[in-house]
């Protein structure tokens, strides 16, 4: 906490003279760093896209910003059911594909470690074992700081990109 | 990922059976399917909701910055009241995806009683400014005769008459015309649409050939970049590329493929929005407001009665860009044009004609 000779900040605990100091050099500051910028704007002929556009889009944004977008919640609902059947769709051409019954958990990072490593650490262990016959059997390429297999989005992302890549290459074709 | 990590993990999908990496590439395009599903539903339907929660009045607010992108294109968020996705009180319509998205999300954003919704979105934007700032006749001829830029591009790159042109051949050179301005490689290309890499070279040069202009370009914004450090757009904004003297090859590359995007992508964003300046200036006095800039789109709302005339305004200002010629000097050498859909939603829009 800012103190002016020992007590707490605030403005009545200021004399009259340091903040009339304060804000003059406030003010001369701002002033200096207005003059700056401008020069530096017009040395890379930037003023008048500064002028003509950068200044009356932060206008018009606010504008925007105030307005607002109106939401019909009905149909928010029925989209979001719809949502719900693709979901559903989606999970279950992954579970047929991949042969995972419905005690795996998408969500779960231990279930997901399982299928596309083949890692499992029964509670009390320390390492990870194999699990044999089961998943996808990929090396596990990045970890997060625990040591565990990472399964975030980023890397699974990455991961999926680079199988792809690999199947290309290999002008591989689905049957 | 670290590259180190990258490499590990190609050397290790290289050594793998065919039948192992047909088993994972089926079980990522499907996860990506499902997680797509799963993102959207968080982010437009969960997002949405606690925004509804916060604001109390049917209404979601966005936050525009426009010093959010290196580009100078517009970046938009869902604003927030306290940090935290609680504290959201909007979500982002810029990372909706555009393309083979069966779910119309955007149909809960609607008009007011009475009022119509606008959306107007500028016609391939980026090569028509690809078109005018490298001067490339073929493309320019294409644009200003009206004929489809990708239709025509591919009866150039695959030698055929446009009108003879397959679906899957358009959709290709439309790609390839995207690679160029986003600097893509074969590789890129060979990878989406399952074919050798070397037969995507082919198409990649035959693209080139058809459109010399372009080449000519991409060389001229390399030198521009190697002796200034930095690229330059026909609105004078610059992005400092000071990478471009690094010792590193894929650097040099890195830096002068965002220098090439930059020139484009941020006059295309520009463009867009001295458009939208315009209009602004000319629905004064009226009821109609603009209520949002989408990528290449601006949305607005009006009342039934308004319709018409603000329809009328918005395309006059923005295919002959009175506020950028006034303001910026700028004469294109292509026509812009725009689609312009009208309905009570964002996302049920029909198109509309004068």
């Amino acid at each position: 906490m800012l103190t002016v000779e020992g007590k707490k900040f605030d403005w009545k605990n200021i004399p009259l003279n340091f903040c009339v100091e304060g804000n003059a050099k406030d003010t001369y500051g701002t002033a200096r760093v207005y003059h700056k910028l401008l020069q530096e704007l017009e040395e890379r002929k930037l003023g008048k896209l500064y002028d003509k556009l950068i200044a009356p889009l932060t206008m018009a944004f606010r504008d925007m910003e105030y307005e607002g977008l109106l939401i019909d919640e009905d149909k928010l609902e029925e989209l979001g059911i719809q949502l719900d059947d693709r979901i559903e769709k989606a999970e279950r051409a992954l579970r047929d594909a991949a042969d995972l019954d419905d005690e795996i958990n998408l969500n779960s990072t231990k279930d997901l470690i399982r299928i596309i490593f083949s890692l499992e650490k029964k509670d009390k262990e320390k390492e990870y074992t194999v699990v044999e016959d089961f998943g996808l059997g990929l090396y596990p390429f990045h970890f997060t700081k625990k040591g565990a297999p990472s399964t975030n989005e980023e890397t699974l992302v990455k991961v999926g990109q680079l199988v792809g890549d690999e199947y290309t290459s290999r002008g591989l074709k689905d049957e | 990922m670290s590259n180190e990590e990258v490499n590990i993990a190609k050397s290790v999908l290289h050594n793998m059976s065919d039948d192992q990496v047909k088993a994972a590439k089926a079980f990522f395009d499907r996860f990506s399917e499902y997680k797509k599903y799963v993102k959207l539903k968080s982010t437009y339907i969960d997002g949405t909701r606690i925004a509804l929660g916060n604001t109390g009045n049917g209404k979601i607010y966005s936050s525009y910055r426009i010093d959010g992108t290196v580009t100078g294109r517009i970046s938009n968020s869902g604003a927030n009241i306290e940090r935290g996705r609680n504290g959201k009180i909007g979500v982002s319509f810029h990372t909706l995806p555009r393309e083979n998205l069966d779910v119309n999300i955007r149909d809960y954003v609607v008009a007011p009683k009475g009022h119509d919704f606008i959306t107007i979105d500028m016609k391939a934007m980026e090569l028509r400014v690809l078109a005018h700032v490298a001067n490339e006749r073929n493309m320019i001829k294409a644009f200003s005769s009206g004929v489809d830029l990708h239709s025509y591009s591919a009866g150039l790159t695959f030698k055929k008459d446009p009108k003879d042109v397959t679906k899957l051949e358009r959709q290709i050179a439309k790609e390839v015309s995207f690679l160029t301005v986003y600097g893509g490689t074969a590789f890129t290309l060979a990878a989406k649409r399952n074919i050798p890499e070397q037969r995507a070279e082919e198409i990649i040069n035959s693209w080139l050939k058809a459109f010399p202009g372009v080449s000519r370009y991409m060389d001229n914004v390399q030198e521009y970049i190697e002796q200034f450090k930095y690229a330059k757009t026909i609105f004078g904004r610059r992005r400092n590329l000071p990478n471009i003297d690094s010792p590193f090859k894929g650097v040099r590359r890195e830096a002068f493929r965002q220098g090439l995007n930059f020139t484009i992508q941020s006059a295309a964003s520009d463009i867009l929005l001295c458009g939208m300046l315009g209009v602004i200036e000319k629905l004064k006095g009226m009821e109609a407001k603009v209520v949002a800039t989408v990528h290449d789109s601006i949305e607005l709302i009006a009342p039934k009665a308004e319709t018409r005339r603000v329809v009328e305004l918005v395309k006059d200002e923005l295919e002959n860009y009175h506020y950028m010629r006034e303001n910026f000097n700028i004469e294109l050498k292509v026509p812009l044009g725009v689609d312009v859909e009208v309905g009570t939603s964002f996302g049920n829009g029909v198109e509309y004609h004068l």
